[in-house]
């Protein structure tokens, strides 16, 4: 049981390490290389709304392709 | 502009908040604390989880070991760390401090942080659909390449 739990909370820290992983690739990818330390001293508000701004970014573009594939057919 | 939005602007810039103590004689001590960074973000979201575990807000505590709360204090001691209202505290002062007033500062740091329960697993939901979004995205440029390549192909051949 106790061996049950520790898998549980390593997988639980496994699956944060993949976010912060992620949002790194995330941000490199829209702009650009970020040094690993600049990334690390990011507040972490700041870093969550710059992810809602891609996000919305994401989100208006895939509208718009939607619109043009209706359009197309 | 009101205080909502004036307060989601000075977050995004770094900027902590004011944990406020009410003193037995009515009176209220504020101290300021500091917003932590992307490298804390794994301790938090851990102990964030494990808050999670408890059945109830009143056993959250409880849920807590000793490995979370040592995770806690050494968030607690970083958020305290530069702010100007504990320059004249030594580390054990700092230390004393944040034994007594735990539950507060813990609640401070998630609130500074915009780490709520739900706020958690919605942000990590953004992680995600940023991921997918992407893939939609290049897939679509992707298209339109092939699409376009296709075209000028044809024109080669036809001309």
């Amino acid at each position: 049981m106790q061996m049950l739990k520790k898998l549980e909370e390593a997988k639980s820290r496994k699956q944060v390490s993949e976010y912060i992983i992620m949002l790194h690739h995330i941000f490199c990818r829209e702009y650009g290389w970020i040094p690993f330390e600049e990334f690390k001293k990011l507040p972490i508000t700041t870093a969550f709304d710059l992810l809602e701004k891609i996000n919305e970014d994401y989100e208006r573009e895939r509208e718009e392709i939607e619109k043009i594939k209706r359009k197309v057919r | 502009m009101d205080k909502i939005d004036l307060e989601r602007q000075r977050k995004h810039l770094g900027k902590g908040g004011y944990l406020e103590l009410n003193n037995e004689d009515g009176t209220v001590d504020k101290f300021y604390l500091n917003q932590l960074t992307l490298e804390d973000l794994p301790d938090l979201l851990y102990v964030l989880s494990k808050l999670q575990q408890a059945e109830n807000p009143e056993a959250a505590f409880t849920a807590l070991d000793k490995e979370s709360i040592d995770i806690i204090t050494k968030l607690a001691l970083k958020s305290i760390k530069n702010s100007p209202d504990f320059k004249d505290f030594s580390e054990e002062e700092k230390k004393q401090f944040i034994v007594a007033n735990f539950m507060p500062i813990m609640q401070k740091i998630f609130e500074i942080n915009d780490l709520g329960a739900s706020k958690m697993s919605a942000d990590i939901e953004a992680i995600k659909k940023a991921r997918t979004l992407r893939r939609l995205r290049e897939n679509a440029t992707f298209n339109a390449n092939v699409e376009k390549t296709g075209r000028s192909e044809v024109k080669k051949a036809s001309q």
